[in-house]
């Protein structure tokens, strides 16, 4: 080896060198920069700083009136306690006041974050920035009892609270062609839930309807246009312009402005004004604002019942439910709709739950790893879940077997636990307005709201009618259809063959005609019988052989997951939807289901129209082109039954709607109901008799059993309650 | 913590004593299974007791004690049982008719001895020393309330045992019996934190190891918790008492089916891994990792040299 070679190689080296330092810094301006500006272009979506009218700064003046106003109710009930009844009132009112300016009284109040705060000289709450001062990080105890730290901000940000869907395992969901919903033998893991899973609300298709202004003329308003606000985004606690998009993608993350929209105090804050949270508009778009005063900062603390019910009373009790406060807090300005017709009409409330009744907190059972909240091991539809090996069950605190105090019955009813959920007993029925069929292809007009409608074809609480018993093993379809079979039974249960696809209750059928006769005096096209018959059975435009084929596909595919662990009755809330369906993605269970566009839907009552503009959408465009086809979409239908994505826009260049057809979806959807638990449960002559709340013969029961299990010979000999 | 104590029934203990020996000593008598009713056969003749009593979950808990009172029988179980060709009513007799039924007549069935009396296997299977065994345990010292051979032994379920499985599944099946009232598996671990790797012990030898007399074959007579096995060596050592307890039943069965005790009697102590001492396991491995290394080594270093040897030439 000589010189000149030691020189070459010298020289290499550093030649390497310098390619390398150059790729790293490369990556590092793609990543950082270059990407999420493609990525903005690309899809559309817009992030910018975000600002809050309600974030004001406070004078100290300020600060004491206000927290002497929030605490008020706590230092009366403390110097009721310390001073006697005087006798004279005059006396008594002064050393009660007193009292309630004492130091001690005023520090011991509810809401520490007061006195932090003054001790921080905080006198303006700007979001996560002004929590993070403190909490930067939090100490998490995991499923395993360790102690872990994490970054506050981040923990937040990788919860579905904030990104509406996950692209890893963790499902309770099987789709169509068998396999589990990003499992182990899935093609690719997609990113699913909310934010894109297929299901009867326009919205659930987030982007499309995050956050809108609609002008609506209320019956109030004497035909004066009234701005009102909708859209997904009211319940989510991102304030930014769009749901958490780049959490989709397997590179990038939401940027820092938008993680500094995150609305910390809508679950901490004791007092959170809901009427701050309506739509607003700016240069940059639409977004949903928040309650971002120093009043409501000052009350936080754990979250409290009120916390998580200030959203998610909407799903369990619906705005109709008279308890919903939220409900009683549209906005100060841009009110927000109230819907008719409830999502599960299971209010969480003392009156109608026997855990609120009992003072507890959500927390109790959905028990969260920081800000990881439990949605228990079972699920028919496709929400993501933070923690899906976190149990969140009755058994947890009332055993396998809670029959207890019932002397004469206790061990039959334990008994029962093998075969019935608890839920089965406990929750008797709906509320009345829980919707089971919604049209929203012929809208009308809603006088209260002033604003075009869906219609609520069917609403009822009532079993065999708005809710049903299905054999559950506590998995779903990819369209919510509970999966479980009878542990005794032939392939006699077939809910896709059978209940979930056929109304056969006469009440029921009269009820969707009188609708259909009414939507006949707005639309005379409709034909009532066909009208019902749609309705009631949605695989009535297959032919015999599609039909046959799907007998088959269900007995292929769906049967052995049917199988799979311990199937248990379970109570379903039933639900189907009849929208506009891109027919260039159908299969045998549904069909791709398109967006409606909130404001032109409302104000115009023109369902297309409404499908052409929210199809329009950048993001929408995009799934139907080559990158987001093979990225999530293939993947997306086979679950859905149907091979590939096919990608046709439903929209030619004429603006013309393309292979769009208005379709019930094949089968009702079946939700899982777990709140509105009533103490006193059912009794045996409820379901063993000629017309008991449960169906034994749809369950699966050879009519031989059918007839036993309705006439129970021990009934005779049981001691008559 | 203690969990809800199951027991079937309240009867004095004396002649039931006999079903645990058919549990456990039963397996050194080279007796047939008679298990020949199918699950079907037996669930036809029991339908009516079984319509109820087949529910898997129909059991409730005392509400005086909080005790589990479990009255499920498994058709399958029952049916492999060796009493799967008897009826229900074979040995419950009463009125059954009201629903739930009186207590009258649920306390009212046969005993082991109302059948086994005289019976000439059941006494080869020294049913008088377990009967003196049981008696000085601590549950009989101690009077606990309502406890029998049944608070162990379920009769709906006994069979003779089937000596081939694995000595785990004996450990996890009878250390099951003691947790259905001694707490769970992880307040057992919490009771035994004295012991090093409790966790590992608790899965691999039974409670009775060292909660009977040393030494070993008085399984019955269960000693209080201050009586103890503490030391180490008891069966750390050559001379283990495992060796009259746990293993027992290996040693008969491997001398059974190859008429050679030896292995059994070295305890496999020349295998690496089995050795039931972790510094001998190190220093097996050890060894036989300085040996490959030794190889490659000295293999490399003759390669190496050729080489250089080769380079040299050239």
């Amino acid at each position: 080896m000589n010189a000149g070679d030691k020189v070459t190689k010298t020289r290499k080296k550093r030649t390497y060198l310098i390619w390398l330092v150059a790729i790293g810094v490369l990556s590092w301006i793609g990543k950082s920069w270059l990407y999420p500006l493609f990525f903005e272009q690309y899809t559309g979506v817009v992030n910018a700083i975000l600002t809050y009218d309600s974030s004001k700064e406070l004078t100290s003046q300020e600060i004491t009136k206000t927290a002497d106003e929030l605490t008020l109710p706590y230092r009366a009930k403390r110097a009721a306690s310390m001073v006697p009844n005087e006798g004279n009132t005059f006396i008594e009112r002064l050393r009660r006041e007193r009292v309630m300016a004492l130091k001690s009284v005023r520090d011991d109040s509810p809401y520490p974050h007061i006195t932090y705060f003054r001790r921080a000289g905080i006198n303006r709450y700007e979001g996560p920035a002004t929590c993070l001062k403190c909490h930067a990080s939090m100490h998490v105890t995991t499923a395993k009892g360790e102690i872990v730290k994490v970054n506050t901000l981040e923990d937040i940000v990788d919860t579905v609270h904030f990104r509406f869907q996950k692209n890893s395992r963790g499902f309770s969901t099987f789709g169509f062609d068998g396999r589990e919903v990003n499992g182990e033998e899935a093609l690719m893991n997609i990113p699913m839930g909310k934010i894109d899973r297929a299901c009867g609300i326009p919205g659930s298709f987030s982007w499309t309807g995050w956050a809108e202004l609609v002008k609506s003329k209320p019956e109030a308003a004497n035909g004066d246009i009234v701005i009102r606000s909708e859209g997904c985004g009211q319940c989510h606690i991102g304030g930014n312009y769009h749901p958490a998009t780049e959490k989709m993608m397997p590179i990038g993350d939401v940027p820092e402005t938008a993680k500094q929209g995150v609305d910390c105090l809508i679950c901490h804050a004791d007092v959170y004004d809901m009427n701050q949270r309506v739509v607003k508009a700016d240069e940059h778009g639409r977004r949903w604002d928040q309650d971002r005063s120093l009043r409501s900062a000052m009350t936080v603390g754990k979250p409290k019942v009120d916390s998580c019910l200030n959203c998610h009373q909407h799903n369990l009790g619906g705005d109709a439910f008279e308890g919903n406060k939220s409900a009683k807090n549209l906005g100060h300005i841009n009110e927000r709709f109230t819907h008719d017709g409830a999502k599960r009409a299971t209010p969480f409330s003392p009156a109608t739950d026997v855990h609120s009744a009992a003072g507890m907190n959500c927390l109790d059972c959905h028990v969260p790893e920081g800000h990881k909240i439990p949605r228990g091991l079972h699920g028919v539809d496709l929400v993501a879940n933070d923690l899906p090996k976190k149990p969140v069950s009755c058994e947890g605190c009332h055993t396998a077997s809670p029959h207890v105090r019932d002397v004469k019955n206790r061990a039959i009813l334990n008994g029962h636990v093998a075969r019935l959920a608890c839920e089965t007993c406990h929750i008797k029925e709906l509320a009345d307005y829980n919707v089971v069929l919604r049209d929203w292809v012929y809208p009308i007009w809603n006088k209260k709201e002033g604003v075009y409608s869906y219609v609520d074809v069917y609403q009822s609480g009532k079993p065999g009618k708005g809710m049903t018993y299905l054999w559950f093993n506590g998995n779903g379809t990819f369209l919510a259809n509970a999966l479980g079979d009878n542990p005794t039974g032939d392939s006699r249960y077939n809910p896709l063959m059978n209940q979930l696809v056929k109304i056969d209750d006469p009440e029921v059928l009269a009820a969707i005609r009188g609708v259909a006769e009414q939507l006949k005096q707005t639309y005379p096209e409709i034909n009532v019988d066909e009208y019902v018959r749609e309705a009631a059975n949605p695989l009535s435009h297959f032919t015999p052989e599609q039909i046959e084929q799907r007998r088959q596909w269900v007995e292929e595919k769906i049967r052995p997951l049917m199988k799979k662990g311990i199937s248990r009755i379970t109570p379903f809330k039933l639900f189907n939807a009849r929208m506009y369906e891109d027919m260039s993605n159908q299969g045998l269970f549904g069909a791709m289901i398109l967006p409606f566009d909130y404001a032109s839907y409302y104000e115009t009552g023109d369902p297309l129209q409404s499908v052409k503009v929210a199809i329009q959408h950048p993001i929408v465009r995009r799934m139907y082109e080559t990158p987001f086809k093979l990225y999530m979409m293939d993947s997306f239908m086979t679950y859905f039954g149907v091979k590939t994505w096919s990608g046709e826009y439903p929209l030619t260049e004429k603006g013309a709607l393309k292979n769009v057809e208005k379709h019930w979806m094949r089968q009702m959807a079946s939700l899982m109901i777990n709140h509105g638990i009533q103490r006193d449960g059912r009794v045996c002559r409820d379901c063993h008799a000629e017309k008991g709340v449960i169906d034994f013969d749809k369950l699966g029961y050879t009519p031989e059993r059918a007839k036993e299990l309705r006439h129970l010979p021990e009934l005779e000999n049981v001691a008559k309650p | 913590m203690t969990k809800p104590c199951v027991t079937q029934t309240t009867n004095s203990w004396p002649h039931n004593a006999l079903l645990s020996l058919v549990l456990m000593v039963g397996a050194l008598v080279p007796l047939a299974l008679q298990a020949d009713d199918s699950v079907a056969n037996v669930a036809e003749k029991n339908a009516r007791c079984l319509r109820c009593h087949g529910m898997e979950t129909l059991r409730y808990q005392e509400l005086a004690t909080g005790n589990m009172r479990d009255f499920h029988v498994d058709a399958h179980k029952f049916s492999q049982s060796n009493h799967g060709q008897q009826g229900c009513v074979t040995c419950h007799k009463g009125d059954f008719a009201a629903l739930p039924h009186r207590p009258e007549n649920t306390n009212q069935y046969h005993s082991c001895a109302d059948c086994h009396t005289g019976d000439k296997v059941l006494q080869r299977m020294r049913l008088v020393g377990i009967t003196a065994q049981y008696k000085k345990s601590v549950h009989v010292q101690r009077g606990v309330s309502g406890f029998d051979c049944f608070s162990c032994h379920n009769p709906h379920e006994s069979r003779l045992e089937e000596i081939k499985k694995p000595a785990g599944n004996i450990v996890d099946r009878d250390n099951d019996v003691c947790l259905k009232c001694h707490g769970t598996r992880e307040s057992a671990e919490e009771k035994h934190r004295i012991i090093p790797k409790a966790p590992l012990h608790l899965k691999e030898v039974r409670c009775l190891e060292c909660h009977t007399p040393r030494p070993g074959s008085v399984i019955h007579a269960i000693e209080p918790a201050t009586r103890a096995e503490r030391t180490c060596e008891a069966c750390h050592s050559r001379d283990s008492i495992l060796l009259t307890k746990l293993y027992k039943y290996r040693l008969h069965e491997s001398e059974r089916r190859t008429g050679f005790i030896n292995g059994v009697v070295l305890s496999d102590y020349y295998v690496i891994g089995m050795t039931r001492h972790p510094l001998l396991d190190a220093l097996g491995i050890l060894g036989m990792g300085g040996a490959f290394v030794g190889v490659m080594v000295h293999g490399i270093g003759r390669w190496l040299a050729a080489r250089r040897r080769q380079n040299h030439e050239t």
